[in-house]
């Protein structure tokens, strides 16, 4: 239950949406904008989260772009998790997002708000990380402008309050090109929070990236860590173990899973990652 | 023509299938207000002050009640609990203050305006802590406190709540006897009962002063009782209602909300006001499951025979006593497991923390005892290298033998544990305790566990049954047993047609249950609904009976020892032909000429428990229950040498049943035990963290089973034994599918891991973390 009143907005344009955003920050009041509204929901139950007005970006067009765009996949801000599943543009995507949450969820969360959310995992961001051609499609008071995603993500996606997030966009020819593997690791159930999402791309050079989540307070790629994962020199058990002693930090330790377990688990599943990967050469 | 051992769904299943079940939140009056509470976010510290102020402020709030406005103290035993948290908190979560307003929104928005200012104490956050030396002390006036129903043995200045043994034989004799000995020590956590509905009362108090309460109860007559002692009523101006129960587990026979409602109603001059628990409210306010930390000695000559048990079991009660004492003397009788042992001590301790209080759970205490003793009796057979599944037929207690406190058992009160062992044999394709390869790494192995359980209910609980009879001849069952899933009216109706020889749809069942209309049964729990209502309902059939013939014979002209009945008619035996139809007597007999005789037929019927009694204090002995229901449980797991991570294959359970009254409710009933079972063995249990805030209030991160993750196959057989004092001798097996499911799933994987697997729940981390420790 929502306790507190809040006025509701549906703008039917980039332009409308960014507009009440600034009138109603104006005026002193608390706007927040809304995708699928999963996290407002239960934030709400546990007093969580300020807000007196929900701005609906779900009716403007643009968000809800899903499609190849000369060369580029385009996914919209406000298309559903199961949504993007069912479409399978770009599988690896599918492998990561169609295991967050449950299924009833994820046909209420969108990417926006998974990329945006104010959990620490935020899976979604994975397979974009491991990419150099990702933008990131933000409204804003100059209109709608692509930026790097490399730009912009640090920890988090950074936007500059009133704007919000139209799209994200990736090559083709990248995202076709490479061999990936995205693994949820649970504590013990299927529907769970991640100990640590691993997403893994084997690049057409033969490099590997990895991307994390769950590992620490946000999801995260580290050169370093790809560095290591590239030594094809090297044994797939070898270059696992080295690259979790080399995270740029801790693991976390929490109810899911203590540090060392998180580590021990990361080890195995990249170890099984690279064989398999390396394997289907 | 019979009904019992037939399956056919439960009466109410109809309506909860298309929805139109209702539940106590599904009936709402207009102007009903809201109550909400304001709970403490702090585990354990002196309350310093309580601003309602700001929250005064907010349009539609009606009153707002803190501890002091309130003076009594509340619980099942040990009277230790205020309603609303005062002087002190003693665990995250409790409720400082209670908001009433318009509507539900309104309180919430206002509750969360109360500022409580809370100076943390240290807290006591585990077992260890609370035993301590110089621990803080949780309740200061511990040992000082009325006690409402004895026995109980607390601790002053300590965190002892309770104590209670048992002695039997010499427990130093039979250990010196024995050639193997295994100590075991088990750590269990809080669990929660997780029933879909979440608990929720409703309260008012009319002009004439009578109160009227409904609630999400298992036990509507002793909220009776206790609402008029707690609030100087006169029980009788007290009318407690419970309608349909969407889940119970034992969670609903403790009284929290209904005293609350209560006190909100009070609060606003008697206007109804309704308490509805959020899921995390349910979660971390209402009480749980308890924790336990148990060590346990077990030893053996080395033929096999287990000759002693020393056992020493700790429970994590949390904030209050509650129902602990029971639990901690259900724990002691039965402390053995089914398995007949000469010497036993064991100790029992209910423990105090700042940790959600607690209460009975599915299983009454036996689900936490009966992993800590099968893991040891695992151990036990391992140490001699003896097949588990043989060891326990080699020790398994029969007639003749003895339980812990020295009841005597017959083959009318316990059940037959050997037929269950060989009968499990056979239906989980027993291989004798072995651990398979699969493949890479890839493992699979069984475990087997096994139960007993008895009822541990007061020695003078009570049940009733009315039947009345309609124009028809049909009739009309009313008992005091609430409906929270087993099929317990549909058990008692199944009862009434098979004794009156009429088919089970001229049964019609009163579903809710109402203090000052139904006959007076106990509480719906301890899995004695079939055997207490369906006692009462078989007299009052009886009662019904006499009252049919008599009147028949009247009509027929001649004695009622002539008659018989069958077919909805009483006839002449020696000449059925000379017959009168139920209907035709139903509301009295009317003769051609227009005058009549006899009026509505009513049967009535009683029952109340007998030759029990209260466990003696020094030596522990006495009869807890009625009789002791057995079974065996066992699961094949696939285990990942690697990764720690594994599945369950099968999941099975042999009861002795006695009877089985209707198999396909009983088989669904074992299959939701196993469920409960494997859930609370493989994955929940309550976090705190190091200042005890509860850090899982919701099924996002308290996890228990979805579906898909149950495992592949459940399989539940029966035996029967006939209880001879039990309708058709069925024995009791609500609860029993949860109690030994949990240890035969740790019994699996301490083989497949090849390390002892004693802490619940049994996590892929918690394998890894043993074997580590163990290297």
């Amino acid at each position: 239950m929502i306790v507190h009143p809040f006025d509701y907005y549906r703008p039917d344009t980039l332009k409308a949406a960014l507009a009440i955003h600034e009138e109603l920050a104006r005026e002193g009041r608390h706007p927040i904008y809304y995708g699928g509204g999963t996290e407002i929901l239960t934030r709400s139950r546990l007093n969580e989260g300020r807000f007196d007005a929900v701005i609906d970006l779900k009716n403007i067009p643009e968000t809800r772009q899903h499609g190849t765009d000369r060369g580029q996949y385009r996914f919209g801000a406000g298309v559903r998790l199961t949504e993007l599943a069912s479409e399978d543009l770009w599988p690896f995507l599918t492998a990561t997002a169609d295991r967050i949450a449950d299924h009833t969820t994820r046909g209420q969360i969108t990417l926006g708000g998974n990329l945006l959310s104010t959990l620490p995992y935020r899976e979604a961001i994975l397979p974009f990380l491991l990419t150099d051609s990702s933008t990131a499609d933000v409204a804003g008071k100059h209109g709608v402008q692509s930026r790097a995603l490399r730009d912009i993500y640090d920890q988090k996606l950074n936007l500059k309050p009133g704007e919000f997030l139209v799209s994200v966009t990736v090559d083709g020819q990248e995202a076709k090109g490479m061999a990936f593997r995205s693994y949820k690791m649970t504590r013990q159930d299927w529907i769970d929070y991640p100990l640590v999402t691993i997403a893994v791309a084997r690049r057409e050079d033969g490099s590997i990236r990895a991307a994390f989540s769950g590992w620490a307070n946000y999801p995260f790629t580290s050169s370093h860590v790809n560095h290591i994962l590239s030594e094809t020199s090297r044994s797939a058990r070898d270059r696992a173990a080295r690259a979790v002693s080399s995270m740029p930090h801790q693991a976390l330790t929490d109810i899911h899973g203590s540090r060392e377990y998180r580590e021990f688990v990361t080890q195995y599943t990249l170890t099984n990652i690279l064989k398999e990967l390396e394997a289907s050469q | 023509m019979s009904t019992i051992g037939t399956s056919v769904p439960r009466k109410e299943a109809p309506n909860k299938v298309t929805g139109r079940a209702r539940y106590t939140n599904d009936i709402n009056i207009p102007g009903t207000l809201s109550a909400v509470v304001v709970p403490a976010h702090r585990a354990h510290g002196k309350i310093l002050s309580i601003d309602t102020s700001e929250a005064k402020k907010v349009p539609g709030v009606k009153a707002i009640v803190i501890g002091d406005d309130l003076s009594v103290l509340t619980g099942d035993v040990t009277q230790d609990r205020p309603p609303l948290a005062k002087d002190k908190v003693r665990y995250w979560g409790e409720p400082v203050a209670l908001v009433i307003a318009r509507d539900e929104s309104i309180a919430r928005r206002a509750a969360a305006l109360v500022n409580v200012r809370i100076k943390p104490l240290p807290v006591v956050n585990s077992i260890p802590d609370s035993l301590a030396d110089n621990a803080p002390l949780v309740h200061e006036k511990n040992g000082d406190y009325t006690v409402a129903t004895p026995p109980v043995s607390p601790k002053k200045k300590s965190n002892l709540a309770d104590q209670a043994n048992v002695k039997k034989g010499d427990v130093e004799k039979g250990l010196k006897a024995s050639d193997v000995k295994v100590q075991v020590h088990v750590s269990l956590p809080q669990i929660d009962h997780a029933a879909m509905e979440p608990r929720v009362a409703k309260a008012e108090i009319l002009a004439d002063g009578r109160v009227l309460i409904h609630a999400s109860t298992q036990a509507p007559f002793e909220v009776q009782k206790l609402v008029a002692q707690y609030f100087n009523l006169k029980p009788g101006q007290v009318i407690v209602t419970a309608p349909l129960i969407g889940g119970a587990f034992g969670g609903k026979a403790a009284i929290q909300l209904e005293l609350l409602a209560y006190i909100a109603s009070k609060a606003v001059g008697g206007q109804m006001v309704k308490i509805a628990n959020t899921r995390e409210e349910d979660l971390t306010m209402s009480p749980l499951g308890l924790g336990l930390e148990a060590d346990i000695t077990l030893g053996a000559t080395k033929d096999g025979r287990i000759q002693a048990a020393n056992m020493k079991f700790y429970l994590d009660i949390g904030a209050y006593t509650d129902s602990a004492p029971r639990i901690a003397r259900a724990i002691a009788a039965q402390c053995t497991g089914p398995y007949h042992v000469a010497n036993v001590h064991t100790d029992v301790f209910c423990v105090y923390t700042n940790h959600t209080y607690t209460t009975a759970f599915r299983g009454f205490g036996h689900m936490p005892m009966t992993f800590a003793v099968e893991r040891a009796v695992d151990e036990l057979a391992q140490a001699l290298k003896m097949d588990p599944l043989e060891f326990r037929r080699k020790n398994a207690i029969d007639i003749d033998n003895m339980t812990p406190t020295k009841a005597r058992l017959t083959r009318s009160n316990l059940g037959d544990l050997p037929a269950c062992l060989n009968e499990m044999e056979r239906l989980i394709g027993w291989q004798g305790g072995e651990v398979q390869a699969v493949g890479p790494h890839r493992v699979r192995a069984q475990g087997v566990a096994a139960f007993w359980k008895t009822s541990s209910s007061p020695p003078n609980a009570v049940s009733g049954a009315i039947i009345t009879m309609n124009s028809d001849g049909s009739v009309n069952l009313s008992t005091g047993a609430v409906e929270f899933g087993p099929g317990t009216k549909t058990t008692a109706a199944m009862i009434l047609a098979e004794k009156l020889r009429i088919p089970l749809d001229r049964v019609y069942v009163h579903e809710d249950v109402n203090t000052s209309v139904n006959p007076e049964h106990w509480k719906t729990v301890a899995s004695l609904s079939t055997y207490m209502v369906g006692r009462a309902v078989l007299d009052a059939a009886n009662d019904l009976l006499q009252q049919l013939l008599n009147l028949a014979a009247i009509v027929l002209r001649c004695s009622p020892d002539d008659l018989d009945y069958g077919n909805e008619h009483v006839f002449v035996r020696d000449d059925p032909h000379i017959s009168i139809k139920f209907s035709d007597l139903a509301l009295g007999y009317k003769y051609q000429e227009g005058d009549s005789i006899g009026g509505q037929l009513m049967g009535r019927g009683r029952f109340m428990i007998r030759h029990l009694n209260l466990l003696d204090q020094e030596t522990g002995h006495g009869k807890p229950g009625p009789a002791w229901t057995v079974g065996v449980q066992a699961v094949e797991v696939e285990y990942d040498q690697e990764t720690h991570q594994y599945r369950v294959l099968k999941a099975a359970t042999v009861l002795d049943a006695g009877r089985v009254i209707n198999p396909q409710v009983a088989t669904g009933q074992v299959m939701g035990g196993m469920n409960m079972g494997i859930g609370v063995a493989s994955r929940e249990g309550v976090h705190y963290d190091p200042n005890g805030t509860f850090l899982n209030p919701q099924f996002r991160s308290y996890k228990v089973m979805r579906m898909g993750e149950q495992p592949q196959q459940y399989l539940v057989e029966f035996v029967q034994t006939p209880q001879m004092d039990s309708p058709y001798g069925a024995r009791p097996l609500g609860e029993h599918a949860v109690l030994a499911i949990g240890a035969a799933l740790a019994n699996a994987l301490s083989r497949a891991a090849n390390t002892p697997l004693n802490t619940l729940p049994i996590t892929p981390e918690m394998i890894w973390q043993q074997r580590r420790e163990r290297r």
